[in-house]
């Protein structure tokens, strides 16, 4: 499927109506702006890839009634911080994930309200956070309406001297019975001198609702290690294989072949202390 | 040429000493059976050769065709040519089995393997073993049965051509028919390759497949008594009572209360959750 590279006026990007799924490129290093709007039209079936390797951004997006599809965020080199804050429609139906094995010092903000009834979302990050990196994500599902359903799974590995935090929050408002909320959150921990950290938030403000959060942050089973070093296998190259086994999974979500191969790639790359 | 020598081993495990001066050569090429009651230091000193972290030596000597095998690290010595087949091989949610075996492959060559000599390496190694090549696409020891497991270890054997093999109750989990793959691999490997084999079995059916050329008893924490063959069948019809009666070697009973050794009490792994549940209510 050809990939449209969305070109934006004024700071504002749009997505058409489509009756079949259209893949578009939002390459985000490519602009010069604090804050850009997206706006994704009804029904719209999307495939929508997010470079994004720049500095402070915010994106505001509104995903109007009926958007399908996937959205899928190709993290290279977050050095500050990037927000998505996005009001979503009613029967949307979207996955999302994010993949970020690049080097980088930053924080990631991403909110979904989820203004209109019977939507889904499904969310999974996965994060490498390598040598001094520092990398803070914080993941916001917001039900605000009828029968609403976020589900979102955050995995990562911090070693070196690195830093990894996942804070995700699902918060049901007043009013938004039979929402349903979900998080996981799992990150290793592969030496003694990198943190990661895990807090998941649950706020409900209404019955009839489900909700339940999980999260573990811990170190590699040495015994994991101790198989594959005993078939041959350094230390380095045993981590490599679990990390890359960890983390690699992402991959599979995403639709372009050369992403996934940069993905793969960055994993071996960053797996270096 | 492989000899395997430990000389006057001895191995604890926290504040337990477990082995205590043990002596014993693997000649070159041959299959040397190694039984004992349950506790009494066989699985310790197959760990210990191997370098499993937990078991520390304390005294003694390991040397592999002459080369100190306690400087080498794990990966070293499995390089050098030493392998252990683990009486409960680990899960390793995420590695691919075929990912696992191709690096492990790999890491004894000057160039990568190709994927097209991989997989008829693995094809093979598989039919040989009865084992569906889909489980070399799925995560390493994930959810296969005992017997698959045991099954995927003589997979690795038969891939990385170790000159020391080690097996630890290989046979324990296994049906009549994949026991006698089992034997069939190894019966190929002591007449295709200069392999050692060192073999732990309390069942005295395999031992009759494989016909080991020696037998060595532990008790205690040491060797207590070398043999032929006729060791075994002594000991599959008489149990290990008659030593105490024949030789005067007393036997301490097992501890039947000593827990499985493990490097981590929390990890994520498969069940990483519910270890931190379990560990939460204590």
């Amino acid at each position: 499927m050809p990939r449209n590279n969305l070109v934006g006026h004024q700071g504002v990007y749009h997505i058409p109506a489509s009756r079949e799924r259209v893949a578009y490129l939002l390459d985000l290093s490519e602009i010069n702006l604090p804050i850009i709007h997206l706006v994704i039209a009804p029904e719209a079936d999307i495939d929508l890839l997010i470079f994004n390797g720049r500095h402070d951004l915010n994106v505001d997006v509104d995903i109007a009634d009926h958007v399908q599809g996937k959205i899928q965020f190709a993290m290279f080199g977050i050095n500050k911080n990037f927000k998505w804050l996005a009001n979503v429609g009613a029967n949307v139906n979207l996955e999302a994930v994010i993949a970020d094995f690049a080097e980088g010092k930053g924080k990631v903000f991403v909110t979904f309200e989820m203004v209109g009834r019977d939507s889904n979302i499904e969310w999974r990050t996965a994060a490498l956070s390598s040598q001094t990196d520092r990398k803070f994500y914080s993941i916001n599902f917001t039900h605000k309406n009828f029968n609403t359903y976020a589900n979102m799974t955050n995995y990562g590995v911090t070693e070196g001297q690195s830093t990894l935090q996942f804070t995700g929050t699902g918060h049901i408002l007043n009013g938004a019975k039979y929402s349903k909320t979900h998080q996981s959150a799992k990150i290793m921990v592969f030496d003694e001198h990198c943190l990661g950290r895990a807090d998941p938030v649950l706020k409900i403000d209404e019955n009839e609702v489900e909700a339940s959060h999980a999260a573990t942050v811990g170190r590699v089973n040495e015994e994991h290690l101790y198989y594959l070093q005993s078939r041959g296998l350094n230390h380095l190259e045993a981590k490599r294989l679990i990390t890359l086994g960890y983390l690699q999974p992402i991959i599979g979500f995403f639709t372009d072949e050369n992403i996934q191969e940069i993905l793969a790639k960055q994993i071996q790359a960053g797996t270096r202390s | 040429m492989s000899v395997l020598e430990i000389k006057n081993l001895w191995v604890k495990v926290g504040d337990i000493t477990i082995l205590k001066g043990v002596n014993l050569t693997v000649r070159d090429r041959e299959t040397l059976a190694l039984l004992g009651p349950n506790g009494h230091g066989k699985s310790t000193l197959l760990s210990a050769i191997m370098g499993h972290p937990k078991y520390e030596v304390t005294e003694g000597e390991i040397l592999l065709d002459g080369k100190n095998v306690l400087e080498m690290e794990v990966d070293e010595r499995s390089k050098a040519g030493l392998f252990l087949g683990m009486q409960h091989p680990a899960e390793v949610p995420g590695v691919i089995n075929s990912d696992f075996l191709k690096a492990a492959i790999n890491v004894r060559r000057e160039k990568p393997i190709s994927l097209v000599e991989l997989y008829k390496k693995l094809d093979d190694a598989s039919k040989q073993m009865k084992i569906p090549m889909e489980l070399s696409h799925r995560h390493l020891n994930e959810g296969f049965s005992g017997g698959e497991r045991k099954r995927n270890e003589i997979l690795q054997l038969l891939l990385l051509k170790p000159t020391i093999s080690m097996l630890d109750e290989i046979d324990s989990g296994l049906d009549v028919d994949a026991l006698q793959m089992v034997a069939e691999a190894i019966k190929k490997l002591q007449k295709e390759t200069p392999t050692s084999f060192l073999i732990i079995s309390h069942y005295a059916r395999l031992f009759q497949m494989i016909q080991p050329t020696r037998v060595v008893v532990m008790i205690n924490g040491r060797v207590a008594l070398e043999g032929g063959p006729e060791v075994i069948t002594k000991i599959d019809g008489s149990g290990y009572e008659w030593l105490t009666k024949e030789y005067g070697i007393s036997i301490k009973k097992e501890d039947k209360d000593a827990k499985p050794i493990s490097m981590n009490t929390i990890s994520i792994g498969a069940c990483a959750t519910n270890e931190v549940a379990n560990h939460a209510k204590k």
